[in-house]
């Protein structure tokens, strides 16, 4: 076989490249700056990302493009999830400013540990092969395993990290399984590529092979841990327990936003002719989380340990969209693109809305108090009507009321579920939607109608500027999105061109 | 741009209370509670002021929506900021604008925590009611009518009773599982309309109207038990009335008023709106279904209404009952019983919040609720009996007074529908007239033996100011009720003819497979 150099396009790859230069300016930058000026760190990563984030939407409406002999594609779908990847990270940066003092963890390494996960992120986003995707998934992971267990001084964060390690690394090895059986089956690990083997002669022979089977087993399985799908879940609550509260923000939605696109591509691209298999698997991944998440968040005390399993209920919804893509006629699958458009809107407005409540954890933080459990918001509402106003917005957002961003990506999802006539999907899913209302309003309830005790200290909230304007913007996101979708919904429909 | 008056006026009535509300939440300190007060009676007074020209410039002869207003929102999923009234809503605004007067004024007093909060949720509330009366795009109906759920599940549970929080959240969750199923009703009506309709995304109910005959039965009742369900539990049909005797009972006085006297007209609402003419031939296959959970309603609600020990749980159910009878007019499916129900709707508001403000004033005085703790009153309260008495009247639907006038269309209505029907409302009827006659009389007549009872003072300026319009209303609709039906009369006779079109369009072809042997029936069209 003769050595072909491949055509390289580095501009397709200009934001990945620009983050790798940030995160060399910033290791250097961390060696000259000394312990108490570290948030510089975050200042210098906070705006290194708003430049790559307008690098990134440069590259909207390109077409589709691809480079590095096919490993890698620039098309509207990996922009949308980059600037979304991008625009959470600026927030997460800016919500830990602060946090990151408090709880004593203020590294330069911190915000480059996060930089990396981005990095992984990125690259997820345009892996047009199983092998460049995997790599992404595992620079991400790493960092994130990193990060959970940031508090170096609580044995909680360090039990998370070691936990979401090891499942982590499990799953991993599962999905790598898959891959491998996959390219022993196809021959070829390009997305395309087994699109093509498996549409072609023999493609029928390998869809039905129970190798087939087993490896599309392994690959969802892979997919479910990292999506912490139930019942691959167990590691969630903890891991999201015990990481600081900023990066658990930072997965709930960055995380799960780029491993969801990387689901998409690899499904719908490269195994459109065995969809009924795994969609099938993924139906009923979708209905356990939806059901499971929303009913064991309503036993939590713990406000943080509650968004957890709101979070795993979250992504049900999610992968809801994903399984409402596929209309089944006379058994070939056709993709509709209402589903993904759909699951993107309602990552964007996740994102927002997510962002926002663990926020409203930090803004509750103290050296000597953690404002994680349900009863430290006793009385808030009264006290304090602005922060309880934000929080409450938040809620109806994640519980997908009106006038909200939550509530018009839970339309989509729903709409994109009934319009392809997954009605029971959307019943137990909308039920299950109206069962999370009572846990949301619980804290509301807490907040609002009962009164604080004596014993408990006087509540006070951080003054940190950063995280009061990210609060706010915030919350003005939530809300625009929730009236004013329409530009948004647009973008989240444009990702589509030349996906699907 | 699509505005008939060049003044959006409909818009501007929707969304003075949510300005007032924002103004309130910014602007007011809270320490000066008489300001705020002042400020939500003032919003109040002039959006009902505003919403005068509803009734005065209503063109009675138009069927169709009148003040029309009808601007792009989102277009790319056909979303349209789409307001306008018609017959079947003209009177329910106009009733949400006094009823928030009184809500306002009758509150002076009886709140005396969390001022600012509490007209900021009923200010929020207005909104949330006058946008679903008014709201043609299905989008944006649905959006108000989830928007009520917030500032009332914060009026129960701060301002509430003692089981305040356990009455807040079963509210706010009880209605929340019916309209998350109505959601899914809408959005199947959405794409069946993309399909097989006019092929565009709309939410527009104008653009709706017309794909709904043509849904195939099999998922037109799927679409309608969705509805169903949605406006059922908001109604509340039996049997899924439970919610609403905790959230009456524990709600503060002005939230009862409210919830009596517009947030259960939305379910009805819906009904007539929505289900009968987007879903013809469902309505039509399921009319014994909802005549029997009317009925059911009605002598069920009347029975419990008579066991209770508390006033405020006697209205509830009483409520239950009523209700009852506007579900039993509107599924008679013909002129006089969907307008009955409509008027019965308006009724129902003036009668029962009058009932809920009445035991407000007394409850304020004493702090009791049960009717064990009163007996003879008329002596010492005389102003406040008689109102009492009137109201009660009025409930009972004694001729000369407005619920005279609804009971009487309802039951022509569900007669023409069936003589079972009616012949079981009647004993509704009886019942309703027993236990309201029993309250009456234990509570004002006999001895007054309990001292507490003695100190009792009467109504007040203010408050007799505020019972003032609904009496007058009573009386006015019970002895004139001309106005206010030739309001309805065209549009109640759209949707009946909307809803009987399809079965009449059946009942020609099975006529003509007959041969002819018989000619067709004749159809109760009006």
């Amino acid at each position: 076989m003769p050595v072909v150099i491949p055509d390289i396009a580095l501009s397709l790859a200009a934001t990945e490249i620009g983050l790798v230069i940030l995160i060399c300016a910033v290791i250097v930058a961390d060696m000259f700056t000394s312990m108490e000026n570290k948030s510089l760190m975050g200042a210098f990563s906070f705006f290194g990302v708003v430049v790559l984030g307008f690098v990134a939407l440069s590259g909207w409406g390109g077409g589709v493009r691809t480079t590095f002999s096919g490993f890698y594609v620039l098309d509207n779908l990996s922009v949308f999830v980059k600037v979304v990847i991008l625009a959470a990270t600026g927030f997460t940066i800016l919500l830990s400013l602060q946090y990151a003092k408090i709880e004593r963890f203020n590294h330069g390494e911190y915000y480059v540990m996060i930089l990396f996960a981005v990095f992984g992120m990125l690259v997820m986003a345009s892996g047009n092969d199983l092998v460049s995707f995997y790599l992404g998934l595992e620079t991400m992971s790493i960092s994130s395993y990193v990060l959970v267990s940031f508090i170096r001084h609580d044995p909680l964060s360090r039990e998370a990290g070691l936990k979401y390690f090891l499942m982590g690394a499990f799953a991993s090895g599962l999905l790598l399984y898959g891959i491998a059986l996959v390219y022993g089956l196809t021959g070829t690990t390009s997305l395309l590529g087994i699109a093509k083997t498996l549409g072609g002669a023999n493609g029928a022979a390998i869809g039905a092979d129970p190798v087939m089977v087993l490896a599309l087993i392994l690959i969802v399985a892979g997919f479910g841990f990292k999506l912490a799908f139930v019942p691959f879940h167990m590691w969630l609550p903890d891991a999201y327990t015990g990481a600081p509260t900023s990066i658990t923000a930072f997965m709930s939605v960055a995380v799960k936003m780029a491993t969801v696109a990387a689901l998409m591509r690899v499904f719908f691209i490269a195994f459109p002719s065995v969809a009924g298999k795994w969609n099938l698997l993924l139906w009923l991944l979708a209905v356990l989380s939806m059901v499971w998440g929303n009913f064991a968040a309503i036993a939590q005390t713990s406000l943080k340990r509650m968004l957890a399993y709101s979070s795993i209920a979250h992504a049900g919804y999610v992968l809801m969209g994903v399984v409402a893509t596929s209309s089944f006629v006379d058994g070939k699958v056709v993709f509709l693109p209402l589903g993904v458009s759909a699951v993107l809107f309602y990552l964007l407005a996740y994102m927002v809305t997510n962002l926002g409540a663990f926020g409203m954890l930090i803004l509750l933080c103290r050296e000597d108090y953690r404002g994680d459990n349900i009863e430290d918001w006793r009385g808030v509402g009264r006290a304090h009507p602005w922060a309880g106003l934000a929080f409450l917005i938040f809620f109806l957002s994640l519980a997908g009321l009106p006038p909200t961003a939550g509530f018009v990506g839970k339309l989509f999802l729903f709409g994109a579920a009934i319009q392809n006539e997954y009605y029971w999907l959307a019943v137990i899913g909308i039920l299950s939607s109206a069962v999370s209302a009572y846990y949301y309003f619980r804290v509301v309830m807490v907040m609002y109608m009962e009164t604080r005790a004596e014993s408990q200290p006087v509540v006070e909230f951080s003054k940190a500027p950063s995280l009061l304007a990210v609060l706010v913007i915030l919350v003005v996101a939530t809300l625009f999105l929730g009236i004013f979708p329409g530009g948004f919904i647009e973008a989240a429909r444009g990702s589509i061109a030349g996906f699907i | 741009m699509d505005n008939v008056m060049g003044f959006p006026l409909l818009t501007v009535i929707t969304f003075l209370p949510l300005l007032g509300a924002v103004i309130v939440m910014l602007f007011f300190d809270r320490e000066k509670t008489g300001a705020i007060k002042g400020f939500a009676t003032a919003v109040a007074v002039v959006d009902f002021i505003l919403s005068i020209p509803l009734w005065t410039k209503f063109d009675t002869a138009k069927a169709g929506f009148q003040f029309v207003e009808k601007v792009s929102w989102i277009p790319t999923i056909g979303v349209g900021y789409h307001v306008a009234v018609d017959g079947i809503s003209v009177l329910l605004v106009l009733l949400t604008t006094i009823t928030m007067i009184v809500g306002v004024v009758c509150s002076f007093t009886a709140i005396t925590d969390r001022e600012k909060e509490y007209y900021v949720c009923l200010l929020l509330m207005a909104t949330g009611m006058l946008g679903t009366f008014v709201a043609i795009d299905i989008f944006l109906f649905y959006v108000f009518f989830e928007i009520t759920l917030v500032p009332m599940y914060f009026l129960i549970g701060i301002w509430g009773g003692p089981r305040k929080l356990y009455a807040a959240i079963k509210f706010f969750l009880y209605t929340l599982f019916g309209s998350v199923l109505m959601l899914l009703g809408i959005l199947a009506l959405y794409f069946v309309n993309l399909k097989m309709g006019t092929g565009t995304l709309t939410f527009d109910l104008q653009q709706l109207y017309a794909v709904g005959p043509k849904i195939p039965m099999s998922l037109q009742a799927w679409i309608f038990l969705a509805f169903f369900i949605g406006f059922a539990i908001k109604v509340p049909m039996f049997p899924f009335h439970t919610w609403l005797p905790d959230a009456h009972v524990e709600a503060p006085t002005a939230g009862s008023v409210i919830l009596a006297g517009i947030l259960l007209k939305m379910g009805t609402y819906g009904f007539v709106r929505f289900v009968l003419p987007l879903l013809p031939q469902a309505s039509q296959a399921f009319v014994p279904f909802m005549m029997l959970l009317s009925i059911i309603g009605i002598i069920y609600g009347a029975l419990v209404a008579m066991a209770q020990t508390d006033v405020k749980k006697l209205v509830a159910y009483s409520s239950v009952s009523h209700l009852g009878f506007v579900m039993l007019g509107v599924f008679a499916l013909n002129q006089q019983g969907v307008l009955g129900g409509q008027l019965q709707m308006i009724n129902h508001g003036i009668s029962t919040g009058a009932l809920f403000l009445l035991v407000g004033i007394v409850y304020e005085r004493r702090h009791t609720r049960m009717i064990s703790d009163f007996g003879g009153l008329a002596k010492q309260v005389p102003v406040y009996s008689t109102i009492f008495a009137i109201t009660m009247l009025s409930s009972i639907g004694l001729p000369g007074l407005n619920g005279f006038v609804g009971e009487f269309l309802i039951l022509i209505g569900a007669f023409k529908a069936s003589y079972v029907y009616a012949a079981f409302a009647v004993i509704g009827i009886v019942l309703g007239a027993a236990y309201m006659l029993w309250l009456f009389q234990r509570m004002f007549f006999g001895n007054l033996d309990n001292p507490e009872n003695q100190r009792l003072t009467d109504c007040n300026r203010r408050e007799v100011l505020y019972m003032l319009p609904l009496v007058v209303l009573m009386f006015w609709i019970g002895l004139y009720p001309r106005p206010f039906l030739a309001r309805m009369e065209a549009s109640v006779g759209k949707v009946v003819k909307m809803v009987n079109v399809a079965k009449a369009e059946q009942d020609t072809k099975s006529a003509h497979l007959k041969k002819k042997l018989r000619p067709a029936p004749k159809r109760n069209i009006f």
